[in-house]
């Protein structure tokens, strides 16, 4: 099992919890984009940049994948 | 709850001792078609700690939050959240929630302000076309009998909110940092006048959008007069 996959900060039993709301994005959706390398996904990039409110939980979501796939 | 429909996560404050009535879709047709599919109101502690998460009928129509809650709340403030699922087909923007707020016994009139929306309530492709993580409420020029504050409330699941609220007295400005963890809140009390200068506006800036609300208490009693959401004025 990756780190991404598991990382002990962001479980995957987070996975199905939204993320972004205006752009219905999930933390496993995250998860796996940020894993092939892929993200901002093309359809989802507006993702914090609506309402705003989800900013916060983003780059922390962000900076935790990203330090467990450089990890690796 | 259905990630396939469109989402809305609103939120509010309830404080013992009122009636609290929440009007789940604001913009209804003659027809009365308009309906949202999913609702859970879920309610927190000033520390974040969870009250309750309960699933409620999203036919209800006007919710009675005071009685909803009842069972669950302590003797203080509680940030209520709405999250709703709604098919964007059948809304113009989205489900507003408004709501009536009064003290049982008081004599002060009731309240009735448009809760706060604080994660989605964007159409997808639609552009964020202003701000909405610096806002701005203006006070009246004239003095009242009112202690002012602001409450804020971070819906975040993960993040820590770091928040500035700037009060002004003329041309003099007093600044407050605030830190909020995850579903906690605070109020930010307001001084009414500085050197004599009296609160004449309030600004808050956050990295991201934050629940909010000015409210005023009556000098001597305590209740609310002043309940309200503040604005964005730059654009």
């Amino acid at each position: 099992m990756s780190a991404t996959e598991a990382s002990p900060a962001l479980p995957t039993a987070l996975d199905p919890v939204l993320l972004c709301y205006c752009v219905a994005l999930t933390v496993g959706e995250l998860r796996s984009a940020v894993r092939a390398g892929r993200w901002p996904l093309p359809d989802k990039a507006q993702a914090g940049k609506l309402c705003t409110g989800c900013a916060g939980d983003l780059l922390h979501c962000v900076r935790i994948l990203e330090a467990a796939g450089a990890a690796r | 709850m259905s990630n396939s429909l469109t989402a809305l996560l609103s939120a509010t404050f309830h404080e013992p001792g009122y009636d609290h009535s929440v009007e789940l879709v604001h913009q209804q047709t003659r027809a009365g078609d308009r309906r949202i599919d999913e609702l859970r109101v879920a309610a927190y502690d000033e520390a974040g700690q969870a009250l309750c998460d309960l699933a409620v009928d999203p036919a209800a129509g006007v919710l009675d939050l005071s009685a909803l809650l009842r069972a669950h709340l302590p003797d203080r403030r509680a940030m209520v959240l709405f999250d709703v699922r709604y098919d964007e087909a059948i809304f113009p923007y989205r489900p507003h929630h408004y709501a009536f707020l009064h003290r049982r016994g008081s004599a002060a009139p009731p309240l009735y302000y448009a809760v706060n929306s604080v994660l989605g309530g964007f159409p997808r492709g639609l552009d964020a076309t202003r701000m909405n993580n610096f806002e701005t409420y203006v006070f009246l020029g004239r003095p009242l009998r009112e202690r002012h504050g602001l409450v804020l409330g971070n819906a975040s699941r993960f993040a820590d909110a770091e928040a500035q609220v700037i009060a002004y007295y003329g041309a003099e400005r007093i600044t407050e940092s605030v830190r909020i963890a995850p579903k906690a809140h605070r109020e930010v009390p307001l001084a009414p006048e500085r050197d004599g200068r009296r609160l004449a506006r309030v600004e808050l800036k956050s990295l991201f959008r934050l629940a909010n609300y000015v409210v005023g208490r009556h000098a001597d009693t305590g209740d609310l007069v002043l309940f309200d959401h503040l604005f964005t004025y730059f654009k």
